[in-house]
């Protein structure tokens, strides 16, 4: 154990003030009572002759407290039994395993390259393996063992995520941080520049001494990838449109042949393993085409994936081809019910029309029991009023549906109603996610409002100008949407049924609630996917992702294997598909003068030393050399400097002890009061 | 009374749990009556106790001319002891009376006053109360109407303890209060003046009272147990002292010894009965030497 400040152990002379404490305090002796002082002779008590420590439990127990506090003080630390204390410093090797060092055989390099970093590596510097690709992950403690960091590279295989540069280095920045040696760093990467950041300052990771990026892609014959992405979608469930997006990665020199000579790709469209359709398609480097697959006879298996693929895959296989799932156009399932007396028939056929005239929605009337039932996501229920709002509505809405609540009673009579003064809309809450700012209600009157009471977890979302609100969201449970539109809808009382705007409401309120549950149709692979509470992810190979334990839950899964996954409620079932970063498939590196850039940018300083260092010679010889021998160089002198600075500090248990002492000290102390009147 | 017989009665902790200082008295009276093969308390009741042969000097009041006429001899009739005699029960209620652990002075001797009234009335004597510290603060004269024993009772359930005590002051006062003659009885720590003190018994014994002295101590103010230098401050005048323990142990003893000594003996030279009782004593030995005193008495 050492000390940071060891001074602070003069400290330790404070260890004589409970002693004198203990020893030599005077204190008035303790008084008693007595009946009487008449046969009493005063007596003078001894002055230092009796003089002793007393109550030694307390006086150990505050030494011991003075002694923890100055030896907190002095910072304690211990040296780790981590490889990286006996190091001169740490060098960091990453390894890229991004899906574009599938391509080729740009894995076998960055292997060997791993293998030849090592094996330069001097002897006395410690090692920490990481791979990147979406995540850096580590697979080795900072060991000195270098077959150990070999035997984890040969577990690690390139995946499917893609890279992103700036992002490695911000993490890398952090993991050097936490290292108090001097961190040199190792990226052997096919420094693929769709991986580059938006902000290039952030390849800079200022707590690294240097950079060193190996580079397995920048080879000038890496031909033209060719890839593809696809959607399918179907209005009647017989036949299927499938577009298809197929794309030519870039080249480093448009003056080659390959980039100013087309090739032809032919692209097939399959279900279950039989041809449906084939096109041919011609693309030059870096060029990308949609086409289209008209009338693809559906199965009667509705749920079979359609393959899209090239005819002939190229030497990045897994980017050739797709398979998605057939998306209806009609995707949207309402119920209709009331609770209570019957609405108009004017409502019922005012909303249906409204709805289905947007061609997503699908409305379907029903009792109250089913309509609510569980599994069902969006309903439209007519209630009595809006003032007493029915149970189940509640607990439907707690239980994630979506519901639009509308009043059956105007409380005042139609006739009378029709014929009084209008009113019309003042007052939208913009900031909502309705959007009802895009909606024209110029032309919307009202006249007659029903009555209903605003409660503390309402949100009035739009209201008249007489100030009474049309329409209102009320908070229930965090899961589910409850909407409140204060019109009876037949067309009397208001003429809101009546005009363009309610169809763009009715849309919006759709919208809005599908939002609310709805899965992501595409995912990127990498990317989470939000499941809520009661559902199981499958796999591609219908292998279940969560455990059973996980399900009453929601979870966030990190997604990175391509494929279209399912996911499975309580009652429906949704299929998510989950895609290449189409980056990924563009394999163009960065040359080598911009590797140089970015690996300069973390010697940059080193370099200034020795320049300033050797001011009276050649600038440019200084410059070849000094690019050289500066790391090691710098690495030296911080290894000397910081030699003790990889430290396992101590303070973080002593603190506790020395606040447990105290308090310890003070409930004896207060326990044991009258001992300090006592004296001796 | 054999030592099986003292185990009987209960020690002042105990009676301290008994509430009710009639309980108290009965509890302690019975026990020592019922302790004894005879009643001593002979005296002037209906109720025939025995003959006994003339001797010179009885009063020929109690010879029993019957029975002289028969037997030509003389008897005198001794009856159970029914007495008019005037009981006057004295309690110092002064501050010093309050020390003591875990039954303080004040409370063994009010235990003590409890238990001679309840046997004064038992005896049909008339029964009257003083408490006292440096003047008279409470006092019931004596009564033989039966609302006697529960009005003493009552004077003594309310009593606590005081200020300073002046027990002389209170005892000549007492020679201008009490004109009829009858029995003092005093309970006190009697911090005071010996010699004084006997000068206050000589008068009242003189005015023709017979006056019993029960001196109530604590242990811990025999032979205080103080390991450590310590302020002792009275509880009387509060002034405090520091004490060596060496001290305690050893003159201060000697003193209070002698002092109980003086009293004692200044009590005898008066004609005073004198009976020292601790805190930590039953009080079955204190109701005897009672009684033997009323025995005297009568004789």
């Amino acid at each position: 154990m050492s000390l940071l400040a060891p001074l602070y152990l003069l400290g330790l002379l404070g260890l004589f003030l409970p002693w004198l404490l203990h020893r030599f305090s005077h204190h008035e002796p303790p008084e008693q009572a007595f009946p009487t002082t008449r046969f009493l002779e005063p007596t003078r008590p001894p002055a230092t002759s009796k003089r002793k420590l007393r109550y030694w439990l307390l006086f150990l127990l505050r030494l011991l407290f003075l002694a923890l506090l100055c030896l907190l003080f002095a910072q304690p630390w211990l040296r780790s039994t981590n490889d990286a204390a006996d190091s001169e410093a740490v060098q960091l090797v990453i390894v890229d395993n991004s899906f574009s060092m599938r391509a080729l055989n740009r894995w076998d390099m960055a292997v060997e390259a791993v293998d030849s970093v090592l094996a330069e590596i001097p002897d006395k510097d410690a090692v920490q393996l990481f791979s990147y690709a979406g995540q850096l992950a580590s697979h080795t403690d900072i060991v000195t063992d270098r077959s150990l960091v070999k035997t984890a590279l040969n577990q690690i295989e390139p995946g499917y995520e893609s890279a992103d540069f700036g992002e490695m280095m911000r993490r890398l920045n952090k993991v050097a941080g936490d290292i108090d040696k001097p961190v040199l760093a190792t990226f052997i990467t096919d420094g693929q520049r769709a991986n580059l950041p938006q902000q290039m300052n952030t390849l800079l990771a200022n707590r690294l001494q240097a950079l060193n990026v190996v580079s397995v892609g920048g080879d000038t014959e890496s031909p033209v990838n060719y890839s593809l992405r696809a959607e399918a979608r179907t209005e009647n469930s017989v036949t299927a449109r499938v577009s298809v997006n197929v794309s030519a990665s870039d080249l480093a020199s448009v003056s080659s042949d390959t980039a100013t000579q087309p090739v032809v790709k032919t692209v097939q469209v399959s279900i279950q393993g039989r041809v449906l359709g084939a096109q041919e398609v011609s693309l030059k480097a870096g060029e990308t085409k949609t086409i289209q697959f008209d009338s693809i006879s559906l199965p009667n298996d509705l749920g079979a994936l359609v393959n899209v693929s090239f005819a002939q895959t190229d030497f990045l296989a897994d980017d050739d081809q797709v398979d998605v799932p057939v998306r209806g156009l009609s995707s949207v399932d309402i119920t209709l019910t009331n609770i209570g007396q019957k609405p108009s028939d004017q409502a019922r056929v005012f909303i249906s029309t409204a709805l289905e005239t947007d061609g997503d929605a699908r409305v379907e009337v029903l009792d109250a029991s089913a309509a609510l039932a569980p599994g069902v996501r969006h309903a439209i229920v007519f209630v009595d009023n809006l003032t007493d709002i029915p149970e189940e509505v509640s607990r439907f809405v707690t239980a994630g549906g979506n519901v639009l609540l509308l009043p059956v009673n105007p409380n005042v009579s139609s006739g009378t109603a029709a014929s009084s003064a209008s009113s019309t809309v003042s007052r939208i809450d913009l900031a909502h996610t309705l959007s009802l700012g895009d909606i024209n209600w110029f032309e919307t009157h009202f006249y007659t409002i029903p009555e209903m009471e605003i409660t503390a977890n309402d949100q009035i979302l739009m209201s008249l100008d007489t100030g009474e609100p049309v329409l209102v969201e009320r908070l229930v449970g965090d899961r589910g949407r409850m909407l409140l539109l204060n019109d009876v809808l037949d067309g009397l009382n208001s003429d809101l049924p009546l005009q363009p705007a309610f169809v763009l409401l009715m849309g919006q309120i759709i919208e809005y609630f599908n939002a609310n549950n709805a899965l992501p149709i595409e995912l990127e692979v990498g990317q989470d996917l939000f499941l809520p509470a009661n559902s199981q992810l499958l796999t591609p190979d219908a292998e279940p992702v969560l455990e059973l334990s996980q399900l009453g839950s929601a979870n966030n899964v990190r997604i990175d294997t391509p494929g279209v996954y399912s996911v499975l409620g309580a009652s429906t079932s949704d299929t998510v598909s989950v895609v290449l970063n189409s980056g990924e498939s563009n394999l163009l590196a960065m040359s080598q003068g911009e590797l140089d850039a970015w690996e300069s940018r973390h010697n940059t300083s080193t370099l200034n030393d020795n320049t300033a260092a050797n001011s009276g010679e050649a600038a440019g010889e200084v410059a070849g050399e000094a690019d050289s021998e500066a790391v090691s160089d710098s690495r030296t002198n911080v290894a000397t400097t910081d030699d003790m600075r990889y430290k396992l500090t101590l303070w973080h248990w002593l603190l506790p002890v020395v606040l447990f002492l105290l308090a310890i000290e003070t409930l004896y102390a207060n326990r044991m009061l009258w001992v300090r009147r006592d004296g001796l | 009374m054999s030592a099986v017989a003292a185990s009987r009665f209960l020690k002042p902790e105990l009676l301290a749990r008994l509430g009710s200082l009639e309980l108290v008295a009965r509890t302690v009276v019975d026990g020592v009556l019922t302790g004894l093969h005879r009643s001593p308390d002979f005296g002037f009741s209906q109720e025939f106790a025995e003959y006994r042969a003339y001797n010179e000097g009885d009063d020929l009041r109690f010879v029993d001319w019957n029975v002289y006429a028969r037997t030509d001899r003389m008897y005198i009739k001794r009856f159970q002891g029914e007495t008019n005699t005037s009981v006057t029960l004295m309690l110092d209620v002064s501050a010093s009376m309050g020390f003591g652990e875990p039954v303080s002075k004040h409370e063994q001797a009010r235990f003590l006053v409890a238990a001679l009234a309840y046997l004064t009335r038992r005896q049909h004597d008339a029964l009257g109360v003083i408490l006292f510290d440096d003047a008279i603060r409470e006092y019931a004269p004596p009564s033989a109407r039966p609302d006697s024993l529960p009005k003493v009772l009552g004077l003594l359930e309310g009593s606590h303890v005081g200020s300073s005590t002046d027990v002389v002051d209170v005892l000549s006062d007492l020679q201008a209060t009490i004109t009829k003659r009858g029995l003092l009885v005093l309970v006190s720590d009697l911090y005071t003046e010996p010699d004084r003190l006997l000068s206050s018994l000589q008068s009242l014994v003189h005015a023709g009272h017979d006056v019993a002295i029960f001196h109530v101590l604590d242990d811990q103010e025999l032979a205080p147990d103080i390991k450590k230098i310590s302020a002792l401050k009275s509880l009387e005048s509060g002034k405090s002292v520091v004490v060596d323990p060496e001290y305690l142990r050893t003159d201060y003893q000697t003193r209070i010894q002698d002092h109980c000594e003086q009293l004692k003996h200044n009590s005898a030279k008066a004609g005073a009965d004198y009976v020292r009782l601790t805190t930590s004593e039953s009080l079955d030995s204190a109701i005897v030497s009672y009684l033997q005193f009323r025995e005297r008495r009568s004789r």
